[in-house]
């Protein structure tokens, strides 16, 4: 088993139990992906615009380290301003 | 019929003009630029009687075309010493549109004191503002609706205009006549201070309307850029921008590294949820009273990303918490609460500076020891001193880079003396390219390589890689530079890079108010007119190549947790512009 933790922001945070800071600690097979995190919370990966593994942009087959963190976003733009 | 109007401080005299034919087609940035590029001397002090500040709104501002509320402010920038246009959305920018004003141009100086202009239909006045000076912007507008009626739009300056520092931005009303709207970057607030110009009243009742040549052409553009913005996924009702704010980016740039803490010594911040436009979202629907989100900044907006904060019994605190604040006033300061945040921005507001350079001037400032990351009262403190005008807010009000050299910091994030905005560029490449190449000082708004490389809007980028990058935001540039002179509000580009006919609406629109024929190729080439214009202006102020370049520390120290110094070349640099 490896552990991640998983940090869901903004509209997808409706998909949460408890939506008020979108943080989880989950437990994982090992060779899990991004596909599998999704999944797991019930997050329609068409509602998800981008993820970062590690501060950098992932795809949903990437696999996860043990002790990773997940940062799971919808479209999101802004600070033009 | 459009026209220029032009008031001499010097001689308190009020001239009329018919545009020239090589103005007719210019508005917001194009014409702003044009004109100081035209009649202020490059070498020319600042803040002396040879600059002037020529207000321009946007080419459709002022008619139902969505979101175009914008006015461009132009100068010589006692900031960079270069040329400056900083624009912001307001119902001001409307009122000019429909009285026809293309062009507002303040030149001289008054010999004393402080003026108010009086702007209606009947022409322009100029009355003593001796009981507005030493006034904060939040009692001008006050006392402006009052005297003049809540249809009458304010502009004006506050403490820190009339004492010309650096960091001073010129204020305009919001839809609900508050002090909030801002030409922030570049110290034009000490220009205009220097002209003894306390503020300006607009009065548009009576006023023509703006001529529409091709009304056929206008609506069919309106109608394509309207369903463009209703339709993406961020600028539509109900998107991210309307739900949660511009402030919604402080997450995604935390986790993407690249969201500067502490005056830009790292690039996540732990604290970064406590400040987002999430959290900002959920205390604004907790607390109720009278804080909202999706506020408009005018009349006609789709967005309406802007937003009113409450106080914790649901008062009114500020408007408006966005992005750039939030960061400049928080994560760069270490400070993650959102009240103390709201009153640093409240103070701004009032004393009438730039939040950005107030935030990275006191990020400088905290380097230094004048105060410790994360102290938030010190920080109210030190604005209180810049509003007060004391020996030590005299300092910090001229910005970043002179608070750096006062204090022997060489971590001081600057280009052409501008402070930078909240992103990192050795984390997110080409916003660095953007930084050092812009006619601006650092800005992020002039080619906003944010989009593909954070947002995967507009294509998608390796933020961490420099490939291809100075090809990005040179292209950013040009676009940006046609977009900030249409008076359209620059998300628009949100929706109008990802969907074709939106950018063919917009085109259209602007098409149908000049009555041409433009198309794409068109808005290109009025945005490489707009960057050759400025790029000159600034050779002739004395401007090289070693001023488009990024601060040596991004380039010696690595910043976590990519660890990676600034690695584009130069010569990638210099290929911008094509030199």
């Amino acid at each position: 088993m490896i552990e991640a933790e998983v940090r869901v922001y903004a509209t997808l945070r409706q998909y949460l139990d408890q939506h008020d800071r979108g943080v989880l600690h989950m437990e994982l097979a090992e060779g899990s992906t991004v596909a599998d995190v999704l999944q797991r919370i019930g997050i329609p990966s068409d509602e998800v615009k981008q993820v970062f593994v590690d501060n950098r942009r992932a795809g949903l087959d990437v696999q996860l380290d043990d002790g990773a963190r997940v940062s799971i976003f919808p479209p999101i733009a802004g600070g033009l301003g | 019929m459009a026209k220029f109007l032009r008031v001499n401080m010097s001689d308190g005299t009020v001239t009329q003009e018919s545009p020239c034919e090589q103005y007719k087609h210019l508005g917001g940035r194009a014409l702003t630029s044009r004109i100081v590029a035209d009649e202020v001397a490059p070498t020319c002090h600042p803040l002396g009687p040879s600059n002037k500040v020529v207000l321009a709104p946007g080419l459709v501002t002022g008619t139902h075309a969505p979101s175009s509320g914008r006015i461009s402010v132009g100068a010589k920038s006692p900031l960079t010493g270069g040329i400056k246009e900083s624009n912001a959305g307001t119902p001001f920018s409307q009122q000019m549109g429909r009285m026809q004003i293309k062009a507002l141009i303040i030149e001289g100086q008054a010999e004393e004191g402080f003026w108010l202009l009086v702007l209606d239909e009947s022409g322009l006045r100029l009355q003593q503002a001796d009981d507005l000076a030493g006034m904060g912007m939040s009692d001008v507008v006050d006392t402006l609706t009052e005297r003049f009626g809540e249809h009458a739009g304010v502009m004006g300056i506050g403490p820190a205009g009339e004492m010309k520092m650096s960091m001073a931005g010129i204020c305009f009303n919001d839809n609900e006549n508050r002090a909030s709207r801002y030409s922030g970057r570049g110290g034009l607030g000490a220009v205009l201070g220097a002209k003894g110009v306390k503020a300006l009243v607009i009065d548009d009742t009576d006023a023509p309307g703006v001529e529409i040549k091709d009304q056929e052409m206008f609506r069919q553009g309106t109608r394509k850029l309207s369903d463009a913005l209703r339709e993406h996924e961020v600028t539509r009702p109900g998107g991210t921008l309307n739900s949660y704010g511009t402030a919604a980016l402080i997450n995604v740039l935390s986790e993407a590294g690249g969201l500067p803490v502490c005056n830009f010594s790292g690039g996540t911040y732990e604290e970064a949820d406590d400040i987002s436009g999430e959290t900002i979202a959920r205390m604004i629907e907790e607390r109720g009273g009278e804080g909202m989100t999706g506020h408009s900044c005018h009349p006609g907006c789709i967005i309406q990303c802007s937003n009113v904060w409450p106080k914790e019994d649901g008062s009114e605190h500020v408007s408006v918490i966005e992005y750039e604040s939030d960061w400049a006033l928080g994560a760069n300061l270490g400070i993650s609460d959102l009240d103390a945040i709201a009153e640093m921005i409240r103070l701004c507001n009032d004393i009438g500076v730039d939040t950005i350079e107030t935030g990275v001037t006191l990020g400088v400032a905290m380097e230094a020891g004048v105060a410790e990351f994360g102290d938030a009262d010190r920080a109210i403190e030190l604005i209180k001193e810049i509003g007060e005008g004391t020996p030590l807010g005299r300092i910090l009000g001229q910005g970043a880079e002179v608070t750096g050299r006062v204090f022997g910091v060489t971590r001081v994030p600057t280009v052409k003396g501008q402070g930078m905005p909240a992103y990192e560029p050795r984390a997110v490449k080409g916003i660095g390219i953007t930084y050092a190449t812009t006619p601006m000082g650092a800005d992020h708004t002039a080619g906003y390589t944010i989009g593909p490389e954070i947002l995967a809007v507009g294509g998608e980028e390796d933020p961490l890689s420099p490939e291809g990058k100075a090809e990005i935001s040179r292209d950013l540039q040009v676009a940006t530079a046609f977009l900030d002179s249409t008076g359209y509000c620059l998300f628009t580009a949100f929706a109008i890079l990802d969907i074709d006919s939106g950018f063919e609406g917009m085109v259209e629109s602007v098409a149908g108010v000049l009555g041409t024929d433009w198309t794409a190729d068109d808005a290109t080439s009025l945005g490489e007119d707009v960057l050759d214009w400025e790029r000159e202006f600034n050779r002739q102020a004395g401007f090289t190549r070693a001023d488009d370049r990024l601060p040596e520390f991004m380039k010696l120290e690595k910043l976590p947790p990519h660890n990676q110094v600034y690695d584009v070349t130069d010569e990638e640099l210099d290929r911008v512009h094509g030199e």
